[in-house]
Formats: C-alpha cells, sequence, structure tokens
C-alpha cells in the first residue's frame, strides 16, 4: 500500500520528466527519499539541489562513489531546468595553523646558506628570500614583483613599498635593514628576486626557487609562509599595536593574526582581536 | 552482607526461623510502635495481643502462600508455632480446645479491626448489602481532611511494609538500582459482588468499584452504549517496581517500592504521584520512569508536574487522538513529546498518526521518525531548578545538522544535510533568536526526553513496561500470592485490602530475591545474560527412528 502511495505521489510531484537509463533509477531513488525525510511532493522542492545533494550523500550509502556522481549529474541536468544553474557556496573553514617562525638559530643558518650558493644572482635571490621574508614579511607574490627601486630609506628605517592588492610600506627590521639596502642598490630598477626575464606569474615560482638551493640536508627549508610567520610573531611578540601590524602586514582583519597567537606568549587572545574589529567596524 | 537479610528456605509450615524472619521485616517497617502508641488507652483492659504478634502472623502466612485468613492467623499464633516463637511475639498461652480457639479468635479479629482503625479512610459500613437510605445514614460522619490523613496513614504503613522487604536486599544490591521505575494499576478484585440495581441493594464492601479492563478503567459501556465484558468489582493498587536499563545484566531483581490502593479509574495521576512521592522519600533514586497511557492522559497538576518535580524523565506513549502537534512555543513544535523546528515537514508530524491507520509500512515509519532528528531543536541550556529550559534552533552553531534560508551560515558547505524547504514566512522567536526559554508547565502532559518512536525510545519504554506488567502477574500467580484470588483475602474495606495486598507484595518482593540469590550464588558470572529460548532446533527435523 505505502509503495504504490509513492509511486502515485513520484508522478504528481515530478510531473513530465524524461525517463532515461540513468535518469529514471536516479529519479525513483530520489522519490523513495524524499518521501523518507518527508519532502513535499512537488517537483520545485524534490529537485532542490540541496535535497539532491542530501540524497547523494544520505540516500545512496553503499553505492559506488561513480553511481553517486552519475546520479547527482543526471538530477543536476535536471534541477538547472527547475532551477537554473547550481550555485556555488563557499565552504567555511578554519584557518590552517600557522607556520612556526624560525628561531635565531634558523634565521643564521638560512642567511648562512643564502650567502653559500656558488651563482651570485641565486645567493642575492636567496638572501632577498630571507631579508624580504623575515625582515618585512612579503607573501611571494609580493617578492616576485618587489623592484630595487621599492626600497627607499626613510630617516633611519629602510621602507618597502609593496604593490598590488595589499599595496603598503613595510619598515624592514633593524637587523635586516642593511642588507636590504645592499640588494636594492644591486637589483637597480630590475627585480631584486630572481632578476632577468622570467615567467613571474608562474606560481611555484619562488618554491621552485628555495627547492634548488644547495645546503646541508640539516639545515631547515627555506620557506616564504614561515619567513612570513617570523615576521608577525616577531611583531607580536614585540607588542607592536594591532593596527600598525595590519598596516604593514597587508591582512583585513585582527582576527586573522588569531592563528599566530599560539606561537606567541603574551599575544592578544582570539576574543580580544575580533572584539578590535568589531570595534574597528562600527566605532 | 551489609545492611541485607538471609532469607530462610520456602516451607509449608512456618518455623521458628520463617517466624523471626517475619517478626524482623515487621520491626524493620517500624510501623507496629506507631500503632500501638495511636492505641494506647490510660484507661481499661490491657489488649492481650500485641499488633506486631498479628502483623507478623499474616506476614508468614503471605511468606507461606497460605490465604489471609484470620482463623488461619489465630492458628498459626497460638496452636502452630513452637513456644520459642510465641514468646517472641508476646503470644500469650494455647489453644488446645475449640472454645479456646474461638477466644483466641476473638482477640485476633479485635486486635486486626484496631490496627485498621487507626487508618482507614473509609466512612462506609462493611458486610451488610444496604438500601441506598440505609448505607446513608450508616455512614460514618467524617471531613474530607480526616479522610486524606487516614489515607496517607494506610499509605504510609503499607509503603513501611513494602520498604521492609525491599531491606532485604544488601548494600550492594540496592546500589545496582539506577533509578528506573515502572509505574501502573492493576486491579485487585474484591471479596463481594457489586451494587444490585434491580435489588437496588449496596455491595457489601462498598469501598470497591467496577474495573473495566478498557478506556480509563471506569465507563461499563463502550461509545455504543453496549455493556463491557471484562468487568469486576475491585480496587486498583498503584504500584511502582524497579526497573533495569534496556539490555543491562540482572543485578539486582526488580522489586516493588511503592504502593496506594484506590477506586478504579479514581484520580489515577494523583494516586502515582503520590507513590513515586513515597519512593522519592525513602530513598529510591529517581530516574526513567515508564507508564501506560492511562497516565498520559492525566491532569499535569497531579502527575506530570509532580513527577518531573521528584527529579522522574517520563516515558510514555500516546493514544490516537493526542499524536501530532501536542503544544507550542515561540513557534517551536512539541510533536510527540519533544520540541521541533517550526518548518518540521508535515509528513514527519503525521508519522505515527499514519502508520496506526496502516497509511504507511514500519519501514518508512522508522525513516520518518529517524528524519525527524534533524529538526529536533537543540538544548542550550537546563532544565533548571525551576524546569525552565533553553533551547535552540538546529541550524545555528558551528557544525548545524540543518540548513535554514533564515540562517545564513547554516546554508554552506552542500553536504547532504537536510535543508528547510518552506521556511516560515513570518518567522518566529525560535527562528529569529539564539534559543528560547521554555516553561515546565508547557505541554508538560505529553513532554518526555526521548524522541518518540525511535529506538531507544522503544528500549526504554518496551523494558519499562514489561517489567511492571512482569511484576503484576508474578504477584498473582495462583500458585503463589494469587493476588487476583479476592477468596484468599476476606476481611472487607480498603484498608484491609491495602494491607492485604502490602504484605502479598512483601511476599512476592521476599520470593523475587529469594530465587534471584539462589541464581547468583550458583554462578555469579553467569546471570549476567540468561540465552534467549531457541524456538527451532535442527534435533526438531529428525526423521522418526
Amino acid at each position: 500500500m505505502a509503495s504504490a502511495g509513492r509511486e502515485d505521489t513520484a508522478g504528481a510531484g515530478l510531473g513530465m520528466l524524461p525517463a532515461g537509463r540513468v535518469t529514471a533509477p536516479a529519479l525513483r531513488g530520489l522519490c523513495r527519499f524524499a518521501d523518507t525525510r518527508g519532502v513535499p511532493a512537488s517537483r520545485e522542492f524534490w529537485l532542490d539541489y540541496d535535497v539532491i545533494e542530501a540524497f547523494c550523500v544520505a540516500g545512496l550509502t553503499g553505492r559506488a562513489s561513480s553511481t553517486r556522481g552519475t546520479y547527482r549529474s543526471a538530477l543536476y541536468r535536471l534541477a538547472e531546468a527547475a532551477h537554473g544553474p547550481a550555485g556555488q557556496r563557499a565552504t567555511p573553514f578554519r584557518g590552517a595553523a600557522a607556520p612556526a617562525p624560525y628561531s635565531p638559530a634558523e634565521r643564521a643558518e638560512l642567511a648562512a646558506v643564502a650567502a653559500s650558493q656558488r651563482v651570485p644572482a641565486k645567493r642575492s635571490s636567496a638572501l632577498a628570500m630571507v631579508v624580504f621574508g623575515i625582515g618585512a614579511g612579503l607573501r611571494p607574490g609580493e617578492l616576485v614583483a618587489l623592484r630595487g627601486g621599492d626600497i627607499a630609506r626613510h630617516g633611519r628605517q629602510v621602507l618597502v613599498h609593496v604593490s598590488g592588492p595589499a599595496a603598503r610600506a613595510v619598515p624592514v627590521t633593524a637587523g635586516y635593514a642593511g642588507r636590504a639596502r645592499q640588494l636594492a642598490r644591486r637589483a637597480g630598477s630590475g627585480h631584486v628576486f630572481r632578476p632577468g626575464p622570467a615567467d613571474r606569474s608562474y606560481k611555484n615560482f619562488v618554491t621552485n626557487f628555495a627547492r634548488g638551493l644547495a645546503a646541508d640536508p640539516a639545515a631547515p627549508g627555506l620557506s616564504m609562509r614561515r619567513c612570513r610567520s617570523s615576521f608577525i610573531c616577531g611583531h607580536l611578540a614585540a607588542g607592536t599595536p594591532v593596527d600598525e601590524l595590519l598596516a604593514i602586514t597587508g591582512i583585513c582583519q585582527a582576527e586573522s593574526l588569531a592563528r599566530y597567537a599560539p606561537l606567541v606568549d603574551g599575544a592578544p587572545p582570539k576574543a580580544a582581536l575580533r572584539a578590535w574589529d568589531k570595534r574597528r567596524r562600527w566605532p | 552482607m551489609t545492611g541485607g537479610l538471609d532469607i530462610p528456605g520456602p516451607g509449608a509450615a512456618p518455623g521458628a526461623q520463617a517466624v523471626a524472619f517475619a517478626a524482623g521485616l515487621i520491626d524493620r517497617s517500624g510501623k507496629a510502635p506507631v500503632i500501638e502508641a495511636a492505641l494506647a488507652h490510660r484507661t481499661g483492659r490491657p489488649r492481650p495481643l500485641p499488633v506486631r504478634a498479628v502483623l507478623t502472623a499474616l506476614l508468614c502466612l503471605a511468606l507461606s502462600e497460605r490465604p489471609l485468613f484470620l482463623t488461619e492467623v489465630t492458628r498459626l499464633l497460638f496452636s502452630q508455632l513452637p513456644p520459642a516463637s510465641r514468646r517472641l511475639l508476646g503470644v500469650p498461652g494455647t489453644a488446645t480446645t475449640e472454645r479456646a480457639f474461638k477466644a483466641a479468635y476473638r482477640r485476633v479479629r479485635y486486635c486486626f479491626g484496631q490496627i485498621l482503625k487507626v487508618a482507614d479512610p473509609s466512612a462506609l459500613p462493611k458486610n451488610r448489602l444496604l438500601t441506598q437510605d440505609e448505607l446513608k445514614a450508616r455512614t460514618k460522619p467524617m471531613t474530607p481532611d480526616q479522610a486524606t490523613a487516614a489515607r496517607d496513614r494506610l499509605e504510609a504503613l503499607v509503603n513501611g511494609l513494602l520498604e521492609a522487604s525491599v531491606s532485604v536486599l544488601t548494600e550492594a544490591e540496592r546500589a545496582a538500582f539506577d533509578g528506573c521505575t515502572g509505574l501502573d494499576a492493576t486491579p485487585v478484585p474484591l471479596f463481594s459482588r457489586g451494587p444490585s440495581r434491580r435489588a437496588g441493594l449496596s455491595a457489601s464492601d462498598p469501598d470497591g468499584g467496577w474495573y473495566v479492563r478498557e478506556g480509563d478503567h471506569r465507563a461499563r459501556e463502550d461509545d455504543k452504549g453496549k455493556p463491557l465484558r471484562k468487568i469486576c468489582w475491585a480496587l486498583e493498587a498503584t504500584i511502582a517496581t524497579t526497573a533495569r536499563p534496556p539490555g543491562a545484566p540482572p543485578a539486582t531483581p526488580n522489586l516493588a517500592i511503592g504502593m496506594a490502593m484506590a477506586r478504579p479509574g479514581e484520580d489515577p495521576g494523583g494516586t502515582g504521584a503520590r507513590v513515586l512521592a513515597s519512593a522519592a522519600a525513602r530513598g529510591h533514586k529517581a530516574g526513567w520512569l515508564g507508564y501506560d497511557r492511562a497516565y498520559t492522559a492525566a491532569l499535569p497538576d497531579r502527575f506530570h508536574l509532580p513527577a518531573r518535580a521528584l527529579g522522574y524523565s517520563p516515558v510514555m506513549d500516546y493514544r490516537a487522538d493526542q499524536l501530532g502537534i501536542q503544544a507550542s512555543s515561540g513557534g517551536t513544535l512539541l510533536v510527540e513529546g519533544s520540541w521541533y523546528c517550526p518548518a518540521l515537514p508535515e509528513p514527519l508530524i503525521t508519522a505515527t498518526a499514519r502508520l496506526r491507520d496502516h497509511a504507511i509500512g514500519r519501514d518508512l515509519y522508522d525513516q520518518q521518525i529517524a528524519a525527524r532528528a534533524c529538526y529536533q531543536l537543540k538544548r542550550k541550556d537546563g532544565p533548571d531548578a525551576d524546569g525552565y529550559q533553553r533551547l535552540s534552533c538546529p541550524a545555528l552553531g558551528n557544525h548545524p545538522g540543518l540548513m535554514c534560508p533564515l540562517r545564513e551560515a547554516s546554508l554552506s558547505p552542500r553536504d547532504g544535510r537536510p535543508k528547510v524547504l518552506q521556511p516560515p514566512e513570518e518567522p518566529p522567536e525560535i527562528c529569529r533568536q539564539t534559543a528560547i526559554t521554555i516553561a515546565p508547565g508547557i505541554g508538560a502532559r505529553y513532554r518526555q526526553n526521548l524522541p518518540y518512536g525511535s529506538p531507544a525510545w522503544h528500549a526504554r519504554y518496551a523494558t519499562l513496561r514489561n517489567t511492571i506488567e512482569g511484576l503484576n502477574g508474578y504477584a498473582k500467580d495462583p500458585a503463589h500470592q494469587a493476588l487476583a484470588q479476592p477468596g484468599r483475602r476476606r476481611v472487607r474495606g480498603i484498608a484491609a485490602q491495602s494491607l492485604f495486598t502490602a504484605l502479598l507484595l512483601m511476599a512476592a518482593n521476599i520470593r523475587k530475591i529469594r530465587a534471584w540469590r539462589a541464581l547468583t550464588a550458583s554462578d555469579q558470572a553467569g546471570i549476567t545474560r540468561r540465552a534467549r529460548r531457541r524456538r527451532t532446533s535442527l534435533r526438531d527435523y529428525l526423521p522418526d527412528g
């Protein structure tokens, strides 16, 4: 009795739909699933993308993932006629844990590795990674775009003028300021990192370079993520005000700094950073 | 055994050991001195037979599965007991001749009558078939307050006796009880015919009432005016029993821990609440409480709220007209005992009703009950000391189980969670606020902690109901306590019948404890689980010869 009822409602709910070799069993399964979930018997609701997704995830347990994919495709095609193309929804996720900052000993070793490269161009590029990564917290893309002219002396400070979407002026940490000026002078108006013609849009431009450095296998790997983490953690440890830190790191929300807080003693807690964001939004 | 008692073995005639055991139980109840104090007079001849002796003799009869006749009590006390036991009970002399026996019987009857007088809530005359006018004329004057006070004394007496039988368990045996309780009312037929409409005469035991198996145990005709057949003149004993969690190994026997008697169908909720309150006051833990649909229909102020206030968590079933939406607060829906989102789809609301109408099958029903879980409100806080509870929308939180267009954050990612397809057009409080507060009185009659129809509910409800019904059957076994045989309890009146029923339940408890100890003594580890009875065997199919 119950199954007969389902068939009737299925027909009433979906109306005339194309029945193919894949579509028909998929639709039958969807109808049965919708019945168990109490979804109102209507084409509009049964072909809702979320209902289809729920069917593919929860209603097809035990079926091969390829079957689920086939059914999903077939049903999405039908849903497109009812609801338009399936929109993409951003998946909220926790920020990844921040990479550990380099210790003073590791920083010294990295500088030594950079200085020990055989080719001078490679030596200066490796040093640029260390100096502008740890000393100015540049992102890989910002380092790739950096030219000698972007680095200038301003009183007793050396400033790096970063261009791009997060344009800003970053004061280089005191320990790296001298080497930053030297690198800028050497680069002139050309690129500081890997001068000369190159495909700078390549996404692993920096990583591949770092991988090719000659170094002791026991030495720490040179990574721009860890360099930037070292820069931010250094400022958090030094107690740099949050608004100033946001300005020099190119970070929009104070809460984003929370991922670095566990690595630094005395860093502001997440709640304080969130409250700071709120204050800035509604002063 | 700390705190417990060793039980003498079963036997036809109570020996010195059995009498000492019964006297010990009466002493543990602490009721004999209370009755003696209530009966004390400064003037007149001292009563020769102590209350303790009569109660002990009655308990001896119950324990040895003999009828509870006062002649039997006389025979036991004055003819059968060894001298040492008579000295223990303070029974003066023996009755060797018929004349002496009659004199002794008069003493026993007088003493028993005096015991009842202390706690008799009934003003009606017994043992006579009277017309309405005669009945009215002979009814003793008694105010409602006096009747209530006497009823409280009677219930304290019977529950004190029951507690004495439970105290036979050791501390370790009692500690295994986790508070699961079954509650039910069962008829106790009376040694009397009902009132005659034709002759216009009252019943010889006018404290009783017509017990009808169906409905609320009162209506004598069905909805078509046809007389109901399963009917008897009886009192209704409301009994609370301890129970075990579903599937748990039997770590302690299930015993009757509370009892009260009333006319059939007369305020079952209030009587049940009094039994639970008595059990809780004697230190029994309060946990899951299983009861049948008669209690679901009781007034919340009389039963459900008092039971919750005592700390019990009800597990109940519903009549067909109680299914579906039962209450509402702040836009939320109380559907079959649990609070749900206002967008709970209609097919899920009506699932149980459609199952009972055979419109859907059991498989689909189980799936729909499981699908309800996503819409159930999340417990945010409480219930607090006042019973107020904070509940929040199921589409809120870091990991919402439900997607709702009214809660933007719940919509992503698209991962197969159920989605609210028809959100309320005018969002109520629960859709606008983080949480709402629900008062204990809202939907109090129907609220329960386990989702109705879920496997957890089924297991709990079946265990609790089977336990109490099993106990009723155990006490009514004609080969033992025979609670359903009125011919074995012939003294009339609610007070006498309450006392007899309590003594029989005591005997049933002792029988259960004795059997349980015999089982555990043989193999402590082996009692963990009894194998299910096998209905078939390949050996049944062996060809003849």
